[in-house]
């Protein structure tokens, strides 16, 4: 029996990237634990980085569930190793293995591939679309016609986002490399996107400092970024240490309500009623950080102690025959020729002065100046004041039949917010904010920490640290290279893209015609990452059709709200001509491809340099394998994987930055790009020299040399670079410890500018209504989509042992729980007759013929609402069969992976849109939250 | 051989979706309930527990129980709590490794013995598999285990890995540390500072149980469970 080998690593359970030691005998996984270098794993605190490798193994971090079932999901018998072609019509689940040099020329140059199915079509291959030209000539904003590959991720992380970057953008010059932001929580994000004028959407209460914390929709024993492992259980420590108070607010009582110091249970959608609600108490007992809001600057508010301050004083125009109407008021729009610096009463002087002069200015400003040297008076009126009209148009009273609160209760939590200001905050997550009109929702939440003076403070609201080092350049330029592409146009996702400017809005207004509503929403102002209109986008081949789409682990059927309106869409080869999909196994997604690449699990690939979600935390984590591809290998001998693909297909079509001489160094010297490794190994050389590490100290280089099967690749490096490489990837990554993050406690971070008014917000254009938006603050209703014969809400949410769609693998888990249930208040269960364990049927508009499920009854939630969790519910990953000629993986359907109910599949469509996914018309938010059913026995 | 009571116990507390009440958590400092003086011993803290099973998945993967048992669980209900809130409670639940262990007196066999750090454990070449340590043990930590010829089994408290100066793994995996393992003859860190600052539980079906697990944290009760 040989000897066990280790290998720090970073976990890919769910998205949190906690590090992970995997323990290895003969080749394969036998145990993983905590890697105590990593503060993911020691609850924020994390063993010094330089700490000896043999010191540091004597110490173990913890993991959770989902980690510690990572073996049913590696070695699972349904993973597919092999590439598979399609052998039967679009979704009849047949399949046939393909060899590999096939595989890469027919999907590189098209051709009559299922001809011998009956298919007499011409396939396009990527070759086909490869061309500069415009794909619609009439309408060359659009871009050119290699948009016409649309490449869409689902679990992505850094690493492998900037090699597929470098094929489908930079490469082949298509702009559709399109995210899933959306459907991962970008409802929150659009909140704090609009606070920092988008220049960080990760910002969450310091888990180890706050001393008060308002949860909304952030399931901190169960899920979030940050994972269980972390941020729950940070908390749940310190609750037992300090006491710490936390808000749970939230339609059902998550597992954190057994700590929690109140469980708000919010109606869902009305988050931002709750927060405008605590607002206006604060306002009208002028118990808000009336210091903290008054700091015009960054030198101001750091007087405080936070490292980041908010406009709220800032004077915007408010004139509507004025050009720069609902603009931040400049400098030279008082004095032309003057600087464009913000401008702000002091008060001290009752001057209009630049923002950066004062140290203290007034907060609730509505008055005239006059502008252009005299010329004219202007209304303008401070950021705060602004606010303070919309948060007034509502009483307590409103807001708490709005969000289904008592007032007292937002009184009560206001006041304890007030209280412990400036260690109160807000963490908020995917339910805050994923639905429809979830972007003022997000924004009036993330700005509850403006009023407690808690912004980039210890204890406060905080961005993550971010990486401590860059993979980009020195000593190898992994960004340029020579004949490197521009990608131009519209996303078929329409984010980030104004419909303003496109050849069908000005052919519309010279025709007289109305150009809004458009066909689909535009999303000027989002974060982006909109895989559910980009799928909405193909469906409705708005604003043009694509001819090829990919799918990189992703399973957009199962993860989306209404997903499984795209079976239709992913079936048609009409809209969809080619589709291929990267995966480990047969979802409901890819079961409609025409080609399937293996992939390799995070286990055996997934190289990546990962910086944290985390508030406060600094580090990059380095993913590399811990042991060999389980995958089969190409005739070359290199493991199929997402990266020998893209290799593979660039060489053949004769990409620029792939194959021989791809990778600049610092002298202009070329290097190859001919495996995975090639490209990650100079990204860690990268790190390593940035980082400054000196050379691995000579125990971390036998460490890795013994134990990383990565070693293997050393000689892609030069020997000293590799030394140092090995510095860091004995340990997992780089680490700095929290305490160095602050000054004194002002927590040192790039986004330090943040937006109670923000002018890019207020100056965009709904490309539905054709109105500006609102540049601050206002209460939006979500939809209500509920009547008589659908009366319930329904919500979903995820287990600690599970994560989205990939998860029902873990036979642990599912052992453990062998299905989800249909979570329902006791007192509606009552009125319609059901009892605990009853067997029920759901249903929707949508899904008229139900899903089946057992009820809990239960009363830790509120009442008219359901929760169902994810993760159950398959209908493939062998829950069915699918024949693939002389592998038997799929042969036999495993009923127990089938078991439960997928809420998705319940969620309600859009009559407005041809029936797509609901979306928010700003961020295009899909809708989590508003979905109606009905319950009844089956 | 199975009695209908014995599957009710397997799939009951260790297994899949039976009601079960162990009883009152009770409070008993230090002094008033005789613990054992020397060996292992687990303090669970309430107050930490997040319910997340990160454990229960540790304990499973590494001692691969038979299908549906466990030898940790957490068991999981919802009281009214504080200013009428509903909340959720979790229990951590394993054997206890009694000092006065009914599994032991049960055993016709004498297969049930105590090792030399004082964890109560089987004899597998002694036991026959019948059962009525299954049916004497009062929180359900036992099962007869189909794939070692239906031998008793249940938490040994992870004793290969005490062996090599490991603690279990359910305490080595546990996020927010709600396990603190230790000593009771050496006491260090905060398994001391648990014995000696805070107040401790322990789980009492038929009296109370001296055994080598206790609770900490533990607010508001009695654990009268429901499914969940």
């Amino acid at each position: 029996m040989q000897d066990m080998n280790k290998v720090h690593s970073v976990c890919l359970g769910c998205n949190a990237r906690c590090g992970i030691r995997f323990h290895i005998r003969n080749g394969r996984i036998e145990g993983v634990t905590g890697n105590p270098y990593h503060p993911y794993n020691m609850l924020g605190r994390q063993i010094p980085f330089e700490t000896p490798i043999k010191k540091g193994l004597k110490a173990t971090g913890s993991l959770c569930g989902k980690a510690r079932d990572v073996k049913s999901y590696v070695y699972n018998p349904r993973r597919i190793l092999t590439p598979l072609k399609r052998a039967g019509r679009r979704g009849e689940g047949k399949f046939e293995p393909i060899s590999w040099e096939t595989l890469i020329r027919e999907i590189a140059f098209g051709g009559r591939h299922f001809s011998h199915l009956g298919e007499g079509r011409h396939v396009p291959g990527l070759k086909d679309l490869l061309n500069d030209s415009p794909l619609d000539p009439k309408a060359p904003e659009l871009g050119p016609k290699a948009n016409g590959l649309c490449f869409m991720t689902g679990r992505l992380q850094p690493g492998r986002k900037e090699f597929i970057d470098r094929f489908v953008k930079y490469a082949f010059g298509s702009i559709n490399r399109i995210g899933h932001t959306d459907i991962c929580g970008i409802g929150f994000r659009m909140g704090n996107l609009a606070f920092t004028n988008g220049k960080e959407v990760e910002l969450k209460a310091d888990p180890w400092s706050a001393r008060y914390i308002i949860v909304f929709g952030a399931n901190v024993y169960e899920a979030l970024q940050p994972g269980v492992n972390t941020y729950g259980a940070t908390l749940a420590k310190r609750y037992s240490e300090d006491g710490v108070k936390f808000v749970i607010v939230d339609p059902r009582a998550q597992k954190a309500s057994v700590h929690a110091h109140r469980w708000i249970s919010i109606l869902p959608g009305q988050d931002g009623a709750f927060a405008m609600g605590i607002m206006r108490w604060l306002i009208e007992k002028g118990t808000f950080n009336k210091e903290f809001l008054k700091c015009p600057n960054l030198e101001a508010a750091k007087r405080l102690g936070n490292g980041g301050f908010v406009n709220a004083t800032h004077l915007v125009i408010w004139d509507e025959s004025h050009p720069r109407d609902r603009a931040l008021l400049r400098r030279n729009d008082l004095f032309p020729g003057k600087d464009d610096s913000f401008v702000v009463i002091s008060d001290q002087t009752g001057d209009a002065i630049q923002y950066n002069r004062a140290k203290s200015a007034i907060l609730d400003v509505d008055t005239t100046l006059s502008t252009q040297g005299g010329k004219r008076r202007v209304r303008v009126r401070s950021s705060f004041n602004i606010l303070k009209e919309e948060v007034m148009k509502y009483t307590l009273k409103d807001y708490g039949k709005l969000c289904g609160v008592e007032p007292d209760i937002i009184k009560e939590v206001a006041e304890e917010f007030s209280r412990y200001a400036p260690y109160s905050a807000v963490c908020q997550y995917h339910g805050a904010g994923n639905y429809v009109n979830g972007t003022y929702s997000a924004y009036a939440v993330a700005l509850l920490n403006a009023f407690s003076g808690s912004l980039q403070r210890q204890g406060g609201y905080c961005s993550s640290g971010g990486h401590l080092a860059s993979y980009k350049k020195d000593p190898y330029d992994l960004v340029s290279f020579p004949g490197k592409k521009r990608p131009r146009g519209v996303k078929i996702s329409r984010e980030k893209a104004h419909y303003e400017d496109t050849t069908e809005f000005r052919n519309m207004t010279r025709q007289g015609k109305s150009p809004y509503p458009s066909k689909r929403p535009w999303f000027p102002f989002t974060k982006g990452g909109l895989s559910v209109e980009a799928l909405s986008g193909i469906d409705q081949a708005y604003p043009y059709p694509i001819k090829a789409l990919f799918l990189y682990f992703y399973n957009p059927v199962y993860s989306t709200p209404g997903g499984k309106r795209f079976e239709e869409t992913l079936k048609d080869t009409e809209k969809v001509p080619l589709l291929v999909s990267i995966d480990i196994g047969i979802n409901e997604s890819n079961i409609y491809a025409d080609y399937i690449i293996p992939d390799v699990t995070y286990a055996e690939g997934h190289y990546g340099w990962l910086p944290p979600h985390a508030p406060c935390q600094r580090f990059t984590a380095i993913r590399t394998p811990a042991i060999e591809p389980l995958t089969h290998r190409t005739p070359d001998g290199r493991p199929i994987m997402l990266e020998t693909f893209l290799i593979d297909l660039a060489e053949t079509l004769d990409l620029p930055g792939f194959g021989k001489d791809a990778i600049p160094d610092a002298t202009g010297r070329l290097h190859p790009l001919k495996r995975a490794e090639d490209f990650y190994l100079r990204g860690f050389a990268n790190i390593a020299h940035n980082a400054d590490v000196t050379k691995g100290d000579k125990m971390a280089i036998e460490f890795v040399e013994k134990n990383y099967p990565v070693s293997r690749y050393k000689g892609i490096l030069k020997d000293e670079e590799w030394k140092k490489v090995c510095g860091v990837l004995a340990r997992g990554g780089l680490f700095s410890p929290y305490d160095k993050q602050f000054h004194g406690e002002i927590f040192m971070s790039s986004t330090t500018h943040f937006y109670m008014y923000n002018e890019r917000l207020s100056r965009t254009i709904s490309s539905t209504t054709g109105r500006r938006l609102f540049g601050s603050v206002t209460y939006t209703p979500p939809l209500d989509l509920t009547s008589h014969d659908y009366p319930l809400r329904l919500i979903s949410f995820k287990r600690a042992l599970h994560t989205q769609s990939r998860t029902i693998w873990h036979k642990t888990a599912l052992e453990l729980h062998p299905t989800n249930f249909v979570l329902m208040n006791k007192k509606d269960a009552e009125r319609l007759g059901l009892r605990d364990g009853d067997e029920v049927v759901v249903r929707s508009r949508t899904c008229n013929t139900g899903k089946r499920g057992r009820v809990k009854a239960t009363g830790l939630i509120r009442e008219g609402v359901v929760a169902i969790s994810i993760s159950y519910g398959h209908s493939q990953l062998g829950a069915s069969r699918v024949d693939i000629r002389g592998i038997n993986s799929y042969a036999i359907p495993d009923p127990r992976l089938g078991v439960g109910i997928n809420p998705n599949d319940l969620a309600l469509l859009d009559p407005k849109y041809g029936y797509t996914p609901y979306v928010d018309e700003i961020g295009g938010i899909p809708d989590f939250s508003s979905s109606a059913v009905r319950v009844e026995r089956a | 051989m199975v009695t209908r009571r014995t599957f009710l116990k397997i799939s009951g507390l260790l297994g899949v979706g039976i009601a079960f009440a162990p009883g009152d958590l009770m409070a008993n400092s230090a002094k008033s309930i005789p613990f054992p003086k020397k060996g292992p011993a687990m303090v669970i803290d309430l107050r930490r527990c997040m319910g997340c099973e990160a454990c229960v998945i540790a304990c499973k993967t590494l001692q691969e129980t038979p299908h549906g048992v466990f030898n940790t669980k957490i068991l999981e209900a919802e009281i009214l709590g504080k200013g009428g809130m509903e909340r959720c409670v979790f229990l951590p639940t394993l054997c206890h490794h009694c000092t006065d262990a009914p599994c032991m007196k049960a055993c016709p066999e004498n297969a049930i013995y105590r090792d030399g750090l004082g964890l109560v454990l089987t004899d597998w070449s002694k036991c026959s598999g019948e059962g009525s340590c299954v049916e004497a043990c009062p929180i359900g930590a036992r099962y007869l285990d189909p794939n070692h010829g239906m031998r008793s089994g249940k938490c040994n408290f992870c004793i290969e890995r005490l062996r090599v100066g490991e603690s279990p793994a359910c305490v080595e995996t546990c996020p927010s540390r709600a396990r603190i393992f230790g000593y009771l003859d050496r006491p260090q860190g905060e398994f001391r500072y648990y014995l000696e600052e805070r107040r401790l539980y322990t789980m009492s079906v038929n009296g109370p149980n001296r055994g080598r697990v206790f609770y900490a944290g533990y607010e508001q009760g009695p654990f009268s469970l429901s499914r969940l």
